[in-house]
């Protein structure tokens, strides 16, 4: 039961709705730990995220190339099966004059020959030695289909419909071969081929000399499928890639995370926390030139060689309250300290810095090729990297001093070493050039002069960049 | 802006809404955090605990009492936690000490204080005082529910709570007598 009593009444009315007042240092404080919450939760998503839209468009360009190629051969498949059932069987029961004619295109049989075992090739074959050899020998037209055996019905060459039908069949042949190579040269590489086609360039020649304009075009058509039917024989090694060079630029989210702060117990605690979140909402943009030695056709050992220029751009407005009062002398020279406790009016200390760094970067990381497809891959890298502050404006406050400085004044380290992580996509974009977009993580430690102590911070920088890269081969 | 509004805002991280949720209600949890705490070094980290674990904890508000008094309520878990963390023995007590006349003391005289006084005459008294009395009687609880938040009998908070108001009458008495208080 509750007693109602005169202490306990005057206790009440005077302490429920008491109010105390709040100092700044203490919303600071919880918004530095806030926003501290806010990033952890970025920083996972970030890697989650990038990961995820790298590994989803690898796997979905692997999923569009593959099926181009069936899809090529499906496509004229189906327009012309028909055809090639009726004319397969014409076939042997051709005429001499049609004979000769296909004696003279041996290069046709035989380049379809050489995709022969394919799936899907079979009717082009049939359908492109029948069908055009019917077509050239117009002598024979008039005879065509007298041999056939009997339960064959002939076609009527010369007649409306035939010529309809051959002319869907050259059409779908070109169509076809067209698609074909185009998907064949999708998926070859043209470096690697390049002595191939030399090779085969005599070959060509012979072959274009004795066909018309039309079967040259078709020849040179197969003469690519037949390369790259060499290719896929394995009967010629690729060419070993030996050095990329490259050159990126990019975007990145810079987090600062105070490691630790010597003589910190001359700080008033609420510095302490301006301290932690007097780093945040950094942002920073580079380009970099990169070097990369290939160990193997895999492994490589990637040089950042050139810049990697990060400028940072960090912009502070708070309050510093110090435990210590200082003791000038008459010239406002301080001749020591007198420490106070926290509870006590600490000095307060409205400052407005504005900083902005410059870093040259040199990352160094070992480079895995995980190859999707001939025209793509996926980087994984991990390394070093070493950072040296170029330049700096803006300035600092020294709590020792009680005064502005430079900003970079207060670095103590102009060299500093941290990590590197980077996952990446690549594309070939033509021939040599290939494309990449990674993601990286990249961390540096600074160590700043506070005046009031050494004050330890670690950077990490989440990056986006765009890379584009030139294979030299052996 | 509304509590409503206010509470989906700062469930959605809002920083501004953060900040006005700290404008509103943090001098009361400051209030109530000096009042357990006993002095201002503490009463500072209860209450950046207290707001922490609101902003944290805010989604769990269903709004089955005002979002004030839920706050104090997160005030006065957070406040104990502290305590009994840097008091490990705090409201551990022999049992003999409950063996006392269980009684109702009270002044004779009509008091009345200013909070800053009140503040005073609190932190004269043991911690564990001050924690019975701030729950007790400030913060309207009953001896089962301070029985079960601070783990210990509700014998055992009805003795503290007598013991506590006993010693606080003695020292209004004795302020009343060197007329530092005023009537």
């Amino acid at each position: 039961m509750k007693s109602n009593n005169k202490l306990n009444t005057a206790l009440k009315d005077a302490l429920f709705e008491h109010h105390e007042p709040l100092h700044d240092g203490q919303w600071e404080r919880l918004r530095a730990e806030l926003e501290e919450k806010k990033k952890r939760r970025f920083l996972p998503w970030f890697f989650v995220g990038a990961g995820l839209l790298l590994l989803s468009g690898a796997f979905s360009y692997y999923l569009i190339s593959k099926p181009s190629v069936q899809t090529a051969i499906s496509d004229t498949t189906t327009q012309t099966i028909s055809h090639a059932s009726a004319t397969s069987k014409a076939t042997p029961q051709m005429d001499p004059g049609a004979e000769s004619l296909a004696k003279t295109e041996p290069s046709i049989d035989n380049d379809f020959n050489a995709v022969k075992g394919t799936k899907g090739f079979e009717p082009y074959k049939t359908q492109t030695s029948s069908g055009r050899k019917i077509v050239k020998d117009g002598a024979s037209k008039s005879s065509a289909g007298k041999d056939l055996p009997e339960n064959t019905e002939p076609m009527k060459w010369g007649s409306v419909d035939h010529q309809i039908q051959l002319a869907d069949i050259n059409d779908g042949l070109k169509k076809a071969v067209e698609k074909l190579q185009m998907s064949v040269s999708d998926n070859e590489d043209p470096i690697e081929n390049q002595s191939a086609k030399e090779g085969n360039a005599e070959e060509n020649k012979a072959e274009t000399a004795q066909s018309d304009n039309s079967t040259a075009s078709l020849n040179n058509k197969d003469t690519t499928v037949k390369k790259t039917n060499k290719d896929d024989d394995s009967t010629k090694k690729p060419e070993k890639v030996r050095f990329i060079i490259g050159g990126s630029a990019g975007i990145a989210g810079v987090r600062s995370e105070v490691k630790g702060l010597s003589n910190e117990e001359r700080l008033h605690k609420d510095s302490k926390n301006v301290f932690k979140m007097s780093n945040e909402n950094q942002s920073a943009m580079f380009v970099n030139l990169n070097f990369e030695f290939k160990l193997s056709q895999r492994v490589g050992l990637r040089f950042n060689t050139g810049l990697h220029y990060k400028r940072i751009n960090n912009q502070v407005n708070f309050t510093y309250k110090l435990r210590e009062i200082p003791i000038r002398l008459p010239d406002n020279t301080i001749l020591s300290y007198i420490t106070v406790p926290d509870t006590s009016n600490p000095l307060v200390i409205n400052v407005r810095e504005s900083q902005s760094y410059s870093f040259l970067s040199l990352p160094l990381l070992v480079n895995y090729s995980l190859p999707i497809n001939k025209n793509s891959e996926l980087l994984i890298g991990a390394g070093v990297n070493l950072s040296a502050l170029v330049a700096s404006t803006g300035s600092s406050f020294s709590l020792n001093e009680l005064s502005y400085k430079q900003a970079g004044d207060m670095i103590q380290n102009p060299l500093s070493f941290g990590l590197n992580a980077s996952l990446g996509y690549s594309r070939r974009l033509y021939g040599k050039w290939w494309l990449s977009a990674e993601a990286g993580m990249q961390s540096m430690n600074l160590r700043y002069d506070l005046g009031s102590g050494e004050l330890r911070s670690k950077m990490v920088s989440q990056s986006l960049a765009l890379n584009l890269r030139y294979k030299i081969t052996k | 802006m509304d509590e409503k509004t206010l509470i989906a805002k700062c469930i959605k991280n809002d920083i501004k809404a953060q900040k006005h949720l700290y404008d509103v209600y943090g001098p009361v949890l400051m209030g109530l955090s000096l009042r357990y705490a006993g002095n201002r070094e503490d009463a500072e980290e209860i209450f950046h605990d207290a707001m922490m674990k609101v902003y944290r904890s805010i989604e769990s508000f269903k709004g089955g009492s005002s979002l004030k008094t839920w706050i104090s309520r997160v005030g006065i878990n957070t406040a104990l936690d502290f305590l009994r963390k840097k008091k490990s023995a705090l409201m551990v007590e022999h049992i003999s000490d409950y063996a006392l006349d269980i009684q109702e003391t009270d002044t004779e005289e009509e008091v009345s204080f200013e909070a800053e006084m009140a503040m005073k005459l609190l932190g004269r008294l043991s911690i564990n005082q001050q924690i019975i009395i701030n729950m007790f009687v400030v913060d309207d609880m009953s001896h089962k529910e301070i029985a079960e938040r601070l783990q210990i009998s509700e014998e055992a908070s009805r003795a503290q709570y007598s013991r506590a108001k006993k010693a606080l009458a003695e020292l209004v008495k004795t302020q009343l007598k060197k007329n530092e208080i005023k009537q």
